[in-house]
Formats: C-alpha cells, structure tokens, sequence
C-alpha cells in the first residue's frame, strides 16, 4: 500500500474521489494559457536583450560589483540549501599567493588537460562530492543524498550541470562533445539570457566550466576538454601559485568579468579543481567552494 | 502524484529540471504549461468552476514570473506548481469575498463551492457531513491527495507547511472519517457510494 493509498483508507474515499471528477479544460483554455506564457517569455527575453544593450553602453562606467544570487547548478550550492546550511564561507581572497605568474593561462590549462586526460576514470555507482562542510551522493538517476556535519541526511533530486544554456544530467555528461572547439563554443553561447539581471554572461559560462570541472562526474577526456577550450577563453589569467583555504597548494587562475574577478585553484599534478572563489555581493564578499574530493563510489555515506 | 511507474517517475525529473533550467532560460518553462495545464485547471474546476479559466492564465503568468523560487532540492515542480495555483484560488476568493461579503469578513476557504460539488455528485450525505466538520487546514490537504493525486509531500509543499504537519493532518482527518462513518453507527449507517442514505 502506497502512502496515498494509507491515507485514502476511510469509507467512501473512492466516491469523494468520484466526486472530484471534472471536465478536462478545452483546447482554446489550454491554448490561451500557453500563449499567455509564451507573451511572458518574449517579454522576458526582450528585456534581457534590451539589458544587454544598455550593459553594453554603460561598459565604461565602473560600478561596485552586486549580485543578488545565482541559480547556478552546482552540488555544493544545492547541498546547501538542501541541508540548510551555509557552506560557502566568506573569503578575503582566495589563497596565500607564494610565486608570480610564472606562465600564460592557456599554456597552463593546455598542460594541465593533459594530466586531466591521463586520469583514471574510477569506478562505482554514486558520484561522491566532498566539499568542506558535507557530501553529496548522485545516482545515475540523478537522485541526491546530503550529508551534513552530524550526520543529518536529505535527499532530493539534482538538476544536473549546466554548460551554455543547456543543464545535462550525468547520461548527458557521457553523451557531451569533448572536442575543446565545440565546449568553448558552448561556454561562450551562455547568453545574457541564461544570466541573472546584475550577472554577466562571462562570469556565468566561466564558472558554469568551472563547476563542472570541480564537481561533475564528467570522464578524463570531457575534462580534457574542458580545460582546452578554458584555454582558449579570453579574460582568463594566471595568477601564481597559491595554498587553498585548506593548504593545498595549487595553481590560481582568474577571470575578471563585469561583476568582478572569480577565480579557481587547480592543482596542476592532477587537474582537479580544490576550490573556486567568486564575488559574490561585492569584490571584498566572495563566496568560496572547496573541494576536498570527487569521485566515484559503491557506498553512499 | 504518487508515482507508480518508472516513466512517470523519470518525467516528474524531467519537470523538476526543466523548471530549474527556467530560471535561466525562460523558453525551458513552456512545456510545462503543456504537461500540467488540465491537472490545475482541474483543480480550479473543482473549487470555482465559473472562473477555472481565467485561473488557469493568471497562474501561469505567476508561476512564470516565480520560476526563480523553485527549488528542486526543496520538492517537485507539481507541488509547487499546484502552491502557485493555491496562491491565485486565495486571491480570487479574497476578491471574491471583498465583492460579496460585508467589509471585514475575511472568505478564503472554497468549501461552499465544494460542497455543492458533492451535493451535485449525489455524495452520501454522512460523508458530506463528515467533510463538513473537518477543519478546513485538514480537509485542504486530504482533497489535495484525493481529488489533485497529490503525494502528501506534495500536498505539503502546496500548502507550504511541513511534509510532517501534513501527514499529521491526513492522519487526523482520516481518523475523524473513519469514526464519523464507521459502520454500525447511526451517521454512517447505510453508507453508499452515492444517493442517500437515509
């Protein structure tokens, strides 16, 4: 017996349900409902191309960096809310910086895609995301189960990882190109549509990249790929070598968009992403994701 | 709904993430005014069947416009969606109300309109009286799961209270039904599944 069943048990459910019956809606309801949504997505889209414009007019005039939120698909950011729990700290800067830049960007990430490339792919049935504050659990089905300090427990079901304007669950991570022209070009079609009001469209496809290189169960080649075509993205530069909020030493990159500079902490020995710090309601609040680690595994918690 | 079968399971998924994806790219949400517009027009059907049509408009222009409050972390676009259509039912009776009612009283709860629904159904009268004394927070929730197939997760996400508040009330009512309409006593004697009993 189902849930529902249990409650519906009580004399004369199945008549009170009988007595619920309607009339399905007619095709001209259905279609003036439709087509009062679609009015409102024009709308939508018209005044996001209109803020596009207008951002562009105003590039020369610098304001303070304000996002409200962003709905981003990240397994940390949904394991927060899930939990109910912040765990995306508040960082001044991102590491200790202990060397100078001591190459391009682009020759960094195209290094850095062949140590990703070599990378054993694993095994198991969850992808396991430790982050500084919990884990997370996702099935193939894209179910999710968080586990927060205490052991406390919720599951829901993760939307998947977004690269451009499309979200792919982890069949559709399988099924991604890998070739670096065709993911930059995705990276680069995130368009000011897919992007919050005070949000820019760089910002966003950087840190989309960003976030499923450091949480997505995406194969050696896909982050291979990944990393080559972040080679090929304009505005992104070395910073040097740094510690993360936990003292691992990496690589810090940084890409500095409309609302401020985000920036990732690579190791270059592995290609894993430990931590992505992105500026949140102002450059001096950002909002900081460690990674302690991912991959796969046959036991959930 | 309880879902009961793999390819249901996987399309309410499907919902949940094309509602998320929305809230970045508003042309995702069209396709879910296709899968869900009969069930909440249902559901305005059955409790202001004069204005279930215009309901039905009103909230998907508010669903569009809050697509960003989902939370798939948080429950199923149905119930969120059918907590949009609650919010747009209480504005319309509120209005309603305002037209209708001397100043100051306050008409949210649509039973009347629900009771003539049974009364039209032929529904036993035991059964209508039983529904009848339910508190309305309780017997909300119970015509959630029995007339809009809502889970009572779901129901609860409609309401915006506890998936626990919302068992405890199912529980309740279900209890209060039982024992008004038990057999052997004298309300419930002869109960039928429609006419009258008495």
């Amino acid at each position: 017996m189902t849930e529902r069943q249990a409650v519906m048990d009580f004399p004369g459910a199945e008549a009170l349900q009988t007595a619920g019956r309607v009339a399905p809606p007619s095709a001209e309801v259905l279609a003036r409902a439709l087509s009062a949504v679609e009015g409102a997505v024009r709308e939508d889209l018209a005044r996001a191309s209109r803020q596009e414009a207008d951002g562009k007019a105003r590039t020369n005039a610098v304001v303070t960096p304000l996002r409200k939120r962003r709905r981003l698909l990240s397994v940390v950011a949904l394991a927060a809310v899930a939990a109910g729990v912040t765990v995306t700290g508040v960082s001044m800067g991102g590491g200790a910086r202990q060397g100078t830049q001591a190459q391009s960007a682009s020759a960094f990430l195209n290094d850095v895609a062949e140590v990703a490339a070599t990378q054993p792919a694993g095994s198991g049935t969850y992808w396991k995301v430790r982050a500084d504050a919990m884990e997370a659990y996702i099935s193939r089905s894209m179910e999710a189960r968080y586990i927060t300090p205490g052991k406390a427990v919720r599951t829901g079901h993760f939307p998947g990882w977004r690269l451009g304007s499309r979200t792919y669950d982890w069949n559709g991570l399988d099924a991604l190109t890998t070739d670096p022209a065709q993911l930059l070009r995705l990276i680069e079609s995130t368009t000011k549509a897919s992007a919050d009001e005070d949000e820019d469209a760089g910002t966003l496809g950087f840190v989309q990249a960003s976030t499923l290189l450091a949480d997505a169960p995406a194969s050696p080649r896909l982050r291979a790929g990944v990393f080559k075509a972040l080679a090929e993205l304009k505005g992104v530069t070395v910073v040097g070598t740094v510690k993360d909020s936990v003292g691992r030493t990496g690589t810090e990159l940084a890409y500095r968009g409309g609302v401020g500079t985000t920036k990732v902490i690579i190791a270059p020995k592995t290609g894993t992403l430990l931590e992505l710090i992105e500026p949140w309601r102002s450059e001096k609040d950002q909002r900081t994701a460690t990674y302690l680690s991912v991959g796969l595994t046959d036991t959930t918690g | 709904m309880e879902v009961e079968s793999e390819h249901e399971a996987d399309s309410e998924r499907a919902s949940d993430t094309r509602l998320t994806m929305s809230a970045d790219d508003p042309a995702a949400f069209t396709p879910l005014v296709e899968r869900y517009s009969v069930v909440l027009h249902g559901y305005f059907a059955r409790r202001v069947p004069g204005a279930a049509d215009d309901l039905l408009a009103e909230a998907w222009l508010q669903a569009f416009a809050a697509r960003r409050t989902f939370d798939a972390s948080r429950g199923s676009a149905r119930g969120w969606l059918f907590g949009v259509a609650r919010n747009v039912l209480a504005g319309h009776l509120r209005r309603a109300a305002r037209a209708e009612a001397p100043p100051g009283e306050q008409v949210s709860d649509p039973w009347q309109a629900v009771d003539q629904r049974l009364d039209a159904a032929a529904l036993a009268p035991a059964l209508r009286g039983a529904l009848a004394e339910l508190p309305p927070d309780e017997r909300e929730v119970l015509l959630l799961v029995s007339w809009e197939q809502l889970t009572p997760a779901e129901a609860a996400a409609a309401v915006g209270i506890p998936a626990g508040t919302a068992r405890s009330r199912l529980h309740r009512a279900r209890g209060r039904l039982r024992e008004r309409l038990a057999p052997g006593r004298p309300a419930g004697r002869g109960l039928a599944v429609t006419g009258d009993p008495a």
